[in-house]
């Protein structure tokens, strides 16, 4: 198990070093650089060249990726990421602190998912082709079809404008932002503001999920093991919730440690729509202000999610499914 | 024995015994046509494309025309059915502008995806061995980017509110899915009895892979395209949403949404018009994926009711 | 003439009350958007205590689900339009849900072609044995368990309390058909249905298992009724034979009398294209022609396409014809194998066709010959 762990994180060595010269390339082989909000009139010429230096812009493109991979990895160190061109913060540190409203806004959105989605996409297969299998059919089409910036923008307006003219002021949910002003830290503070966002986010996902839920299960429901269950005259339901759902949970288990990046970037919209302070949003906000200290950052994070997301999957598929042994 | 044995090998077999020949495109628009879902969608897009090309070649520039005298105005038939925005444009055109819009992106990248895709699948599958071995992990090193971060970063960088700077972002980031599905196909076909015949004929590789390979592998290619257009549009529009994409005064469905989110107190119909086209354009085409997969997939010959 | 409803012909002595599993007139029909696929169409047979029956047909005959139909695990499009199928007098097609699911796994069993995927690949063997007999019988976990082992021990498999731990990933394809027969016969059942249960198995293990079926049958004094598409096996197991055609039976008859006198020209295209030990190399024959479309068959004799003798009478559904006490056959040829004499029997063959068309079960064509009895027929 170790030594499987061990081989796949080496393998994960090149693929990890390929995203970073993509990423390197886009950001510095692009036209213009970080210093063309300086170049007014009012700001001499010198300082100017001053700044890139300091930047380390002029040196050749070789030299300035070498630079950055190799102190990328000391995450140790508070100056690895370098610092932010536009607020001169460390990059380690805005990450840092930016990274756990994501993982708070994000990991409670698949808490609610999967509470929501599985039992729903069971039902829409064990009753395939029933009345309740096409409205959760139907709906979760719709529901998968919808933009997510779309569904972000109606849930705002629904939650935060109408029901606060439907109540009179009474309920209205926070529009933007993780705490009101002036309330620190105060949990419930918090939990009212993620309603929102946490709402956008479920509904996609529950309309995905239940789809991914409903058709693994129907997958299996034609296995040759499940008619072996119904021959020993199991009744419906133990053949279907022991001997079917064991293995459709299979797939979905595996789905579930892939779909962790995607959570993290797919973030970035919803947290730009409701200003909340997470990674996404500011990696939006970055590439807005060419800060490439910052979008390399978050870019080569996202891409150790990936991996780190497909090692998770297998070590969650060997967990479930005792065919798998490392 | 009571009976004289059964005769030996008949060279002949009956056909009269089989289902009344149908070609293979008739099969497939026989399959196609009973997915209801994917010919109401083929309807709506069609009606979308009409819209999308008609309104803007009848009005030309009128969807960027402010008219101060008609901020919010209230609709007017039959020329303005949907009313006036903030500064008085007419939504109605405005939106067959950003429809328009959204269906160059989205076909344009789907060419690309495609392109690219056959390409690179087409080569790992035919050729295999170590130039497969390569190509694949390129592929992986792809998927492993964030993709939506990427293409972020180089619309933001590379041109801000350039159409075709969004179409060459989404195309060379998008080309993966089509790649492996080709290679998959191809790695099957190429050990298939005709191709192998092909080669033994002494046909080029070229020859092989255009005229005896894509032809076949082109189906599971259609499916991928449309399911293609729609994620395309999609991006687009959330793109322009947050400010990357088609900037103001021209037309975008996510520059109009966002545009709308900041009025839509006055206005609210503003944020629905887009969304609405949107929807129905990603619904279409995902329909319009599931119907066209049934129908090309050859092996599938009883559906069930 | 005389024209009677049919009834299940059995081979061997033995009163009524032997009679395990009697299959009468069954039609299983799937509705496609093509059409309705008949893929079992008045199935009529039975099993005695002891017997086992094997039902032989190319793939697509309807053997299968005429099986899964007596099982009642047909499911959409497919439904059971008509028949009876009684074990020990009940009729499972009439059952609950309910009784079905107690009847199941307990009175009748079934084992299955694919021993790779038949096995729930998540739970151990032992647990998949025991669990049949923890919901039949009044065994605790415990007993069900030590009764696993016992039955896995039963059926020649070494090690038994090791293997009960071992999931079925972890065992080979004739150790998990062995395992799906120890599943199958932990409860005693009276009637075991074997679905091709050699067919994806080596030679070798193929001989054990039919071996094995061939004990236990003995031991536990059950029927079997064993779905085949094989002779080979059928002449190793079975004391009786069905063979199936296009959803009917077109000849049914003792195990001997099949192989030595088969009069149906499908039955003997079937056995002209085994391969014989001892015989002079020379061509195997071969049934030329493919199984018809079932949603596009033939009117009258649904093999006439295929078969070498086809006369033009084949146009017209072929009378089921008595040529023994225990020997039918779906044929226009005579006893013999000659062809009907059409000018004498004109009128009857009219009338007999006609009584195709319109009766549920084919009437049966009384050998000797029609003309002595014409006019005494119902």
């Amino acid at each position: 198990m170790a030594r499987y762990m061990a081989r796949r994180l080496i393998q994960a060595i090149p693929i990890l070093i390929g995203v970073s010269v993509i990423v390197f390339l886009i950001v510095y082989a692009s036209p213009g650089d970080p210093t063309d909000r300086f170049r007014t009139p009012r700001v001499p010429p010198e300082q100017i060249e001053a700044l890139i230096r300091s930047y380390g812009l002029d040196k050749p493109l070789p030299e300035q990726y070498f630079a950055w991979v190799t102190t990328f990895f000391q995450v140790w160190n508070i100056e690895a990421w370098g610092y932010s061109f536009v607020d001169g913060l460390p990059v380690l540190e805005k990450v840092a602190r930016r990274l756990p409203p994501t993982i708070l806004l994000m990991g409670t959105a698949l808490i609610v998912t999967i509470i929501f989605a599985i039992p729903i996409g069971i039902i829409a297969a064990v009753r395939q082709y029933s009345w309740t299998d096409k409205i959760i059919t139907t709906t979760a089409t719709i529901g998968y079809a919808l933009p997510s910036f779309l569904l972000g923008t109606y849930v705002l307006y629904l939650g935060g404008v109408l029901v606060r003219q439907w109540t009179g002021g009474a309920i209205g949910f926070p529009l933007f932002g993780m705490e009101s002003l002036g309330s620190r830290g105060d949990p419930v503070d918090i939990a009212w503001h993620m309603v929102l966002p946490v709402t956008s986010l479920a509904i996609l996902s529950i309309a995905a999920w239940s789809r991914y839920t409903r058709s693994s299960m129907l997958d299996v429901l034609h296995q040759d093991y499940v008619r072996t269950a119904k021959a020993k005259g199991l009744p419906r339901r133990t053949v279907l919730y022991k001997h079917a759902l064991r293995n459709a949970l299979i797939p979905i288990v595996t789905l579930l440690g892939l779909s962790i990046p995607t959570l993290i970037a797919g973030a970035a919209i919803t947290e730009t729509i409701f200003s909340w302070p997470g990674i996404g949003s500011m990696f939006v906000e970055s590439v807005g202000n060419k800060d490439y200290p910052v979008i390399m950052a978050v870019a080569m994070l996202s891409g150790a999610a990936v991996i780190l997301g497909n090692l998770l999957a297998d070590l969650l598929y060997g967990f479930v499914d005792p065919r798998i042994k490392y | 024995m009571a009976a004289p044995a059964v005769t030996g090998l008949s060279d002949e077999i009956d056909e009269v015994d089989l289902a009344p020949v149908r070609t293979y495109w008739q099969l497939v628009r026989r399959r196609f046509v009973r997915h209801r879902m994917a010919v109401i969608s083929l309807f709506v897009l069609a009606v979308l494309i009409a819209y999308a090309v008609l309104v803007p070649l009848l009005t030309g520039d009128m969807y960027k025309d402010p008219s101060l005298q008609k901020i919010y105005a209230p609709p007017e038939f039959p020329h303005a059915p949907l009313g006036y925005d903030e500064i008085g444009q007419n939504v109605f055109v405005r939106l067959a502008k950003a429809t328009q819009t959204s269906l160059i992106v989205g076909f344009s990248a789907v060419i690309i995806i495609a392109g690219l895709g056959s390409l690179v699948g087409a080569i790992a599958g035919y050729l295999g061995g170590w130039v497969d071995n390569m190509l694949m992990r390129f592929v992986d090193i792809v998927l492993t980017l964030p993709i939506l971060f990427i293409i972020l970063m180089i619309v933001g960088f590379f041109g801000q509110g350039n159409v075709w700077v969004v179409v060459i972002a989404i195309g060379i980031t998008g080309w993966t899915l089509a790649a492996r599905l080709i290679r998959g196909e191809f790695l099957m076909l190429r050990e298939m009895d005709f191709v192998q015949a092909a080669r033994a004929l002494g046909a080029s590789n070229r020859r092989i892979i255009f005229r005896h390979m894509l032809p076949p592998a082109t189906g599971p290619l259609i499916v991928a395209a449309a399911i293609g257009v729609a994620d395309a549009v999609v991006v687009e529009a959330a793109l322009s949403f947050l400010g990357f994409g088609i900037s103001l005064p021209e037309a975008s469905l996510g520059n109009m949404l966002n545009n709308a989110q900041t009025y839509f107190i006055r206005a609210p119909m503003m944020v629905f018009w887009p969304g609405v086209i949107l929807v129905l354009m990603v619904l279409s085409a995902s329909f319009l994926g599931d119907g066209l997969r049934d129908a090309l997939d050859p092996r599938q010959k009883i559906d069930v009711k | 003439m005389s024209v009677q409803v049919e009834t299940p012909v059995v081979a061997g002595a033995g009163s009524a009350d032997d009679m395990v599993l009697e299959v009468d007139g069954l039609r299983t029909w799937f509705d496609t958007l093509d059409g309705t696929v008949k893929a079992v169409d008045g199935v009529s047979l039975g099993i005695r205590r002891g017997q086992t029956l094997g039902v032989v047909g190319e793939s697509g005959c309807g053997k299968s689900v005429m099986a899964m139909s007596v099982m009642r695990l047909i499911e959409r499009p497919g439904r059971i339009v008509a028949g009876s199928a009684r074990l020990r007098g009940t009729d499972l097609l009439t059952l609950s849900e309910k009784q079905m699911e107690a009847t199941r796994g307990d009175r009748i069993a079934m084992i299955f072609q694919e021993p790779m995927t038949s096995l729930n690949p998540v739970y151990t063997c032992g647990d998949q044995i025991s669990e049949a007999l923890t919901l039949h019988s009044s065994m605790g976990s415990k007993e069900a368990s030590r009764r696993a082992i016992e039955m896995l021990a039963r059926v020649g498999i070494p090690d038994p309390k090791q293997r009960a731990r071992q999931y079925p990933h972890e065992l080979s394809g004739g150790m998990r058909q062995r395992v799906m027969i120890a599943m199958a016969l932990s409860t005693e059942p009276e009637l075991l249905i074997a679905d091709e249960p050699t067919t994806a198995l080596d030679v070798t293990i193929q001989a054990q298992i039919l071996e094995l079926m061939k004990e236990l049958r003995e031991q536990n004094d059950m029927a079997i009724m064993l779905i085949t598409h094989d002779l080979g096996v059928v002449a190793e197991m079975a004391d009786e034979v069905v063979v199936m055609y296009g959803g009917k039976v077109v000849e049914r008859s003792d195990a001997i009398t099949i192989y030595e006198q088969p009069h149906h020209p499908y039955t003997q295209g079937l056995l002209a294209s085994i391969p014989k030990l001892g015989e002079r190399r020379r061509r195997l024959e071969v049934i030329r022609g493919v199984v018809p479309n079932p949603l596009n068959l033939p009117s009258g004799c649904l093999f006439k396409r295929r078969c070498p003798m086809a006369m033009p009478v084949c146009d017209t559904p072929p009378p089921v014809r008595s040529l023994g006490e225990h020997h039918i056959s779906r044929c226009w040829l005579g006893p013999d194998g000659e062809p009907p004499q059409i000018g004498r029997d004109a009128a009857a063959d009219v009338a007999v066709a006609a009584a195709l068309e319109l009766s549920v079960e084919p009437p049966v064509l009384e050998e000797p010959s029609a003309s002595d009895k014409r006019g005494s027929g119902s």
